[in-house]
């Protein structure tokens, strides 16, 4: 009874806090807008400058992520298939990648690629390099969902018509997904594109965000942007609900032997990982500079590392919050995939018009600003977690245990929950990553009592503060280890005799 | 609304169960019934909680704990009373200022927070938190440490200023200081543009601002975005020395020359070291910096049209309904010829307004523009009104 209770406060807190992020917010600035809507600054509307770099984001973002896409196809199928001490080096790998936060990277490849490499180049190319693996898992996911199928046709056709004809449409929504997913994340990305040298749609955003007071001049100028995007993302939507997959079970990964294919997808995990590390290591020269960056900033990675970790256990508790929801879940799904796909400089001006108010100043003047920031942002991804978790309560196990007088909390605590606990730990560990990468939410709603090590790093990089900046940088990287352990450890099925 | 930010995180649990004991005196049994139980005893709690429920009740108290942990520091004053610590609102670069407000901290004992720019919004995107936090009617800083002058002026016209009088800025001249004490300015830096001496010759390099309308120079030349930090000023500045007319038709001819604008000084230069642009307009304190690390680059001040450049100090002032006292004496402190002396010496390489001061230093006032402070103040509205229609459409 204690424990029911405790999930469903626990659960309730994180509708709380959807609410105050994403909801509130919104309100907040619609109210602005309408309050200003006399006042509002003329050249605020958008402008051909704004379209043009609307339309440079959209195509780097695409680009981006057709060719994580295209990176990911070989690494899926190795993780489809694998199992053991390979398949735990992998994922190790994988997870390394994706949890360390992107601009880390760029510092890395900029000091090994010419000086003279195309910026654009270099942007699309550092975002695939790290981004490809979050398209592998999700791609694995699929595979291994259609595997039965696929073998099925093995006996009937030849490998390229079963590849045609079952794997291919039963991969699509699950390659939709990853789009989406990856898309989305580009779009909204400051760090990368900035660090190369790029002014795209995110780095205006952001200046006309931190520029100007009241919310207009910020919402006008993202009006294009939002819709093209929301349209983006419903086409995407249809898209899956129409190619549903076809496979219905869930097929356990066998052990083959897929001889080159796993080498090669291990090679990509470490190029994409080791590569621009071990040349960041390579210029740091000497130790000192760790020492001086910990010595210096350990209150702020303290609570940069705090505010990240509490964003994700906030979207995860979100997600499961939202496994609960029956009538409302698509409507918070969509509110929060919708305010996703926002730039993020106006999700910040949104939660600072909805929080700077003298009776919130308890919540606009705290650490937990930042937090709910983050958790506005990526909130989306709780919910698509929440999505896939729903699934389960459609499923016989969850109508016996009804018919056997269970709640809906108790499904989803017996039931669910541990069926997930993997998905979870993942997307505590990815939004955290994403949070300590994020750049224009944390540039608005900066707190006095730390400065985010994603905005310190930017500066290092700005002031030309080389040793700091990779000793910073090689901290993130640090930190990122044991979350890339846990997760290679929860999803690879890490067997002891593996080891032995 | 500040009944979390007195705790400190050690505090936080302990807190919490006293109010849970207070809230079960009056608590109807199911609506409370779940704090009534954190606020059992301990070893209650550990025989009626199984695993899974001791994990959820740790969640939620770490999350608690986190939520009063900080906020609105407070500290204790020599007499045992709690004081607020003094918020600083600081667009002067992060590594100098932190090095300043911690020599501040050690030698007073008062520990600062402070909220840093970022490139993205530098100044502005300060002065902005600070408009948009008085219209909610809300003051969260103390002190506005600022690398600029313009923007600071027009806070004081907004009346977001407190007046205060620095007892250590008597011996600073009268044209870097408010005559209603709302702000006092320190050490400047200097508009300039920077090259690459290896790549531009010195008799290639333009001479006067003017200079860069030139449709050979434009094309080759980085430039902040003028919506933003020092380049707005500069341009405020080249519309209330050359009036409006002239003013446009620099903006138009850049654009018609495509100049490139980027997100910052910063990335100006990084422009010219990887060889993308000849020539950056940007602040001294960005040159010097790059120098130190052994690039070649280097500097001119440019004419603004009445013999000298446009000089930007630095200003440090109190915003209104600051009652901290710990905030005034950080404000002496920050004025003081001993921080005027620090970030001339560093990398920030800022000229000091105290001419004993430089005359101990060794160093030379530049040709400085005879523009008046207010009058830039005056056209700073419509300088960003033209920089939008023209050059950022």
């Amino acid at each position: 009874m204690i424990a029911r209770w405790g999930i469903r406060l626990v659960l309730f807190a994180a509708v709380l806090a959807a609410v105050g992020a994403i909801v509130w917010p919104t309100i907040a600035v619609i109210a602005d807008c309408l309050a200003a809507r006399e006042t509002a600054n003329s050249a605020a509307v958008f402008t051909g400058r704004q379209g043009i770099l609307l339309l440079k984001s959209i195509g780097l973002s695409a680009g981006a992520t057709a060719l994580s896409l295209l990176l990911a196809i070989v690494p899926a199928w190795g993780l489809a298939q694998r199992r053991g001490t390979t398949h735990f080096l992998f994922l190790f790998c994988l997870s390394g990648v994706v949890l360390c936060p992107p601009m880390v990277y760029v510092f890395g490849w900029q000091r090994l690629l010419p000086a003279s490499t195309n910026p654009w180049a270099m942007c699309l190319f550092v975002w695939a390099a790290w981004a490809w693996p979050i398209a592998s898992l999700i791609l694995a996911s699929g595979w291994q969902a259609c595997q039965g199928p696929y073998e099925a046709a093995l006996l009937e056709a030849g490998r390229a018509r079963a590849i045609i004809h079952v794997l291919v449409p039963n991969l699509r929504p699950y390659a939709g997904v990853s789009a989406l997913v990856l898309f989305v994340m580009f779009f909204g990305d400051y760090g990368v594109p900035h660090a190369c040298g790029l002014i795209v749609y995110a780095t205006e955003i952001l200046g006309w965000a931190a520029n100007t007071s009241g919310a207009m001049e910020t919402v006008l100028p993202s009006i294009p942007a939002t819709i093209t995007i929301l349209m983006g993302l419903a086409a995407i939507a249809w898209f899956m609900l129409a190619h549903q997959p076809n496979a219905a079970g869930h097929n356990e990964s066998r052990e083959e032997s897929f001889g080159p294919v796993i080498w090669v997808a291990l090679a990509l995990g470490l190029a994409s990982w080791l590569v621009p590390i071990t040349v960041l290591l390579w210029h740091a020269g000497a130790v000192s500079p760790f020492g001086e960056a910990l010595r210096t900033y350990a209150f702020d990675l303290r609570w940069s590392f705090g505010t990240a970790l509490a964003a994700g256990f906030l979207v995860a508790v979100f997600a499961c919050s939202t496994v609960l929801m029956h009538r409302t879940r698509f409507l918070i799904v969509g509110w929060s995939v919708a305010f996703g796909a926002l730039p993020a400089a106006l999700v910040g001006k949104a939660l600072v018009m909805g929080f700077n108010r003298p009776e919130m100043a308890a919540i606009y003047d705290h650490a937990a600003i930042v937090s709910l920031g983050y958790f506005s942002r990526f909130a989306w991804l709780g919910a698509l977690a929440g999505l896939v978790m729903a699934r389960d309560l459609r499923s016989e196990s969850a109508a016996q245990a009804a018919i056997d007088g269970a709640t809906p909390t108790d499904i989803l605590r017996f039931l669910i929950l541990p069926n997930h606990r993997r998905l979870l730990a993942a997307l505590v560990f990815m939004v955290a990553a994403l949070s300590l990468g994020e750049v224009p939410t944390t540039t608005l709603i900066r707190v006095p009592a730390f400065a985010p090590v994603s905005l310190t790093i930017i500066e290092k990089f700005h002031r030309f503060e080389d040793e700091m900046l990779i000793a910073l940088s090689m901290i993130l990287v640090a930190a990122s280890l044991p979350a890339a352990l846990t997760i290679a450890r929860a999803w690879g099925g890490l067997r002891r005799q593996a080891l032995r | 609304m500040r009944l979390l930010s007195p705790f400190n995180s050690h505090e936080a649990p302990q807190a919490f169960f006293e109010s849970c004991a207070y809230l079960k005196q009056f608590a109807p049994s199911t609506l409370f019934r779940f704090p009534l139980i954190i606020g059992s005893s301990r070893r209650e709690l550990v025989e009626s909680f199984n695993t899974r429920t001791r994990f959820l009740v740790c969640t939620l108290l770490s999350a608690i704990a986190f939520a009063t942990s900080t906020g609105c520091k407070k500290d204790s004053n020599g007499d045992g009373a709690q004081v607020a610590r003094p918020v600083v609102y600081c667009s002067v670069d992060e590594q100098f200022a932190r090095e300043i407000i911690t020599k501040f901290e050690a030698e007073t004992g008062i520990k600062a927070e402070v909220v840093f720019d970022s490139e993205a919004g530098k100044t502005t995107g300060l002065v902005n938190r600070i408009i948009d936090e008085g219209k909610a009617g809300r003051r969260r800083a103390d002190v506005f440490w600022s690398g600029e002058l313009f923007n600071t002026i027009l806070l004081g016209r907004q009346g977001l200023l407190e007046p205060y009088k620095p007892s250590t800025a008597d011996d600073i001249p009268e044209r870097y200081r408010d005559p209603g004490h709302h702000w006092t300015a320190t050490g400047v830096r200097g508009r300039v543009l920077a090259f690459d001496p290896k790549v531009t010759p010195a008799d290639q390099v333009p001479t006067s601002w003017t200079d860069l309308a030139d449709p050979g120079v434009a094309g080759r030349t980085a430039l902040a975005n003028p919506l933003f930090g020092t380049t707005r000023g500069h341009v405020a500045a080249m519309f209330a020395l050359w009036g409006s007319e002239k003013g446009r038709a620099f903006l138009e001819d850049l654009r018609r020359y495509e100049v490139r604008i980027v997100d910052g000084n910063m990335t100006a230069v990084r422009n010219i070291l990887d060889g993308r642009v000849a020539f950056a307009a940007t602040d001294t304190d960005d040159v010097w910096v790059v120098q130190r690390r052994g690039a070649s680059i280097d500097l001119r001040y440019l004419d603004m049209g009445d013999g000298g450049t446009l000089l930007i100090p630095s200003t440090t002032a109190l915003l209104r309904g600051s009652t901290n006292p710990d905030a005034r004496r950080l404000v002496d402190f920050l004025v003081s010829a001993e921080v005027e002396r620090l970030l001339a010496k560093s990398a920030w390489g800022s000229v000091p307004v105290r001419p004993w001061l430089r005359e101990e230093l060794g160093m030379e006032w530049p040709a400085e523009s005879k523009v008046d402070h207010q009058a830039v103040a005056d056209s700073m509205d419509e300088a960003v009104q033209a920089v939008r229609e023209i050059l950022i459409r």
